[in-house]
């Protein structure tokens, strides 16, 4: 830190450019902050270095480049499901689920008041009450429980930290040594409630994970819960 | 550009509207790839790394601020960004180095390819075309190569000094012959 105004002045235009290690770097940005001179430096070359964005032609896209977007942005609006024509049914679900799950595991938030799919909830509730289903603990005290349902079921879990900045959670299915994705979801508020609608027939072990963003064709992060 | 349209077109994403989101990718989903593919020598990185320039913009919409340019700026911004990160990993770095060579050679032949963009673009790669090839080279190393200016000075086979004064004639030439027709960004 003790270059001088010269030595550093000299720096400023790889500064603009991103091109300094991340030592000098740090160096030139707080002497540009305190430094009339070298800021009027690094505003004037930083406007020129921007406009070399527009040096690049543009490249046709890829047949299969939207499609390939959208199923990364989709899958966390809509947990475990892609459909969406049913995301409005899936959303008032899954919050029924969230309050039902509350109540369960104890976490003192009031059971949200349902108008439909009543039964359903309540065969719910009442499975979780019994501890019917599969349940899963994980290392900082989470705890979650798959239960199933006609063709599907339902998964719940409480005590979920948010997953890291560009990561999500993932629920995988063990079938006979077979590992598959049954979705994606982030934990808001620590609570989820998820609707699985594939089969749990023969499934004899369930985990979550913690994966980049849009998931994983196979587990590869930190395992969080698991059966 | 039509900033009118982009700017509603982002209002729309705010409101978690997936039709704005492919439209946006009709609109600049090429020159996104573009920059990617400029770093990236690699096709399905620089696919990539196209795709989660717009996924990152679906979950902030906010981070583009129109006050501070145009929406293009910023996705070629962020692409740039995503794709240096990449390049700083020293086996895509490997990758990428011999189109980055023919790049720094390319970079002197513009203008005829790009007849339909008359815009910034045309102009940038113009001034591009008259920095020296020495100035040329070794801005095209550090801002599209995400190397530092030692590094360039290594790969160069030159004296740091001489790394730094290339980045800097090259910049102060770039903006004499950008002139005052620059949009004041």
């Amino acid at each position: 830190m003790d270059r001088t105004h010269d030595e550093l002045k000299e720096l400023v235009p790889a500064y603009v450019l991103g091109a300094l290690p991340p030592d000098e770097e740090a160096a030139v940005r707080a002497h540009v902050a305190a430094c009339d001179d070298c800021l009027a430096e690094a505003e004037g070359l930083g406007e020129v270095a921007a406009t070399l964005v527009h040096a690049v032609e543009p490249a046709d896209l890829p047949s299969g480049f939207t499609e390939a977007v959208m199923a990364k942005v989709i899958p966390e609006q809509v947990p475990a499901r892609a459909s969406q024509p049913r995301r409005r049914i899936a959303a008032w679900r899954m919050a029924a689920w969230v309050g039902a799950a509350a109540l369960v595991l104890g976490l003192g938030v009031g059971l949200i008041d349902a108008r439909r799919d009543l039964a359903e909830r309540e065969r719910l509730l009442a499975a979780l009450v019994r501890g019917e289903g599969m349940e899963l603990s994980g290392s900082s005290g989470a705890r979650a429980r798959m239960v199933p349902a006609d063709g599907g079921g339902w998964f719940v879990a409480a005590g979920l930290e948010r997953p890291p900045e560009g990561h999500v959670y993932q629920l995988w299915l063990v079938n006979d040594g077979r590992t598959t994705s049954a979705g994606t979801f982030e934990a808001v508020g620590g609570v989820v409630g998820l609707e699985i609608d594939q089969p749990l027939e023969g499934v004899d072990g369930v985990a979550v994970t913690i994966e980049p963003d849009g998931g994983s064709e196979q587990p590869t992060g930190a395992r969080v819960l698991s059966s | 550009m039509d900033r009118s349209e982009d700017n509603q077109l982002v209002a729309r994403l705010l409101e978690r509207d997936e039709g704005a989101l492919k439209e946006l990718i009709d609109l600049h989903g090429p020159m996104v790839l573009g920059m990617a593919r400029r770093i990236l020598a690699e096709r399905s990185l620089a696919e990539e790394v196209a795709q989660d320039t717009f996924v990152a913009l679906w979950r902030r919409p906010g981070a583009f601020d129109p006050a501070r340019g145009s929406l293009r700026t910023f996705l070629l911004g962020v692409a740039r960004n995503k794709a240096i990160d990449l390049v700083r990993r020293e086996e895509a770095r490997r990758r990428a180095h011999e189109g980055l060579q023919q790049q720094a050679e390319v970079g002197a032949s513009v203008g005829a390819s790009a007849s339909e963009r008359v815009d910034e673009g045309l102009e940038l790669r113009r001034a591009l075309a008259q920095l020296s090839d020495v100035q040329r080279e070794a801005l095209i190393l550090a801002y599209f190569g995400g190397r530092t200016y030692r590094e360039v000075a290594d790969e160069l086979g030159i004296p740091e000094g001489t790394a730094k004064t290339r980045l800097r004639d090259g910049l102060i030439r770039l903006r004499e012959l950008l002139g005052g027709s620059r949009e004041s960004r």
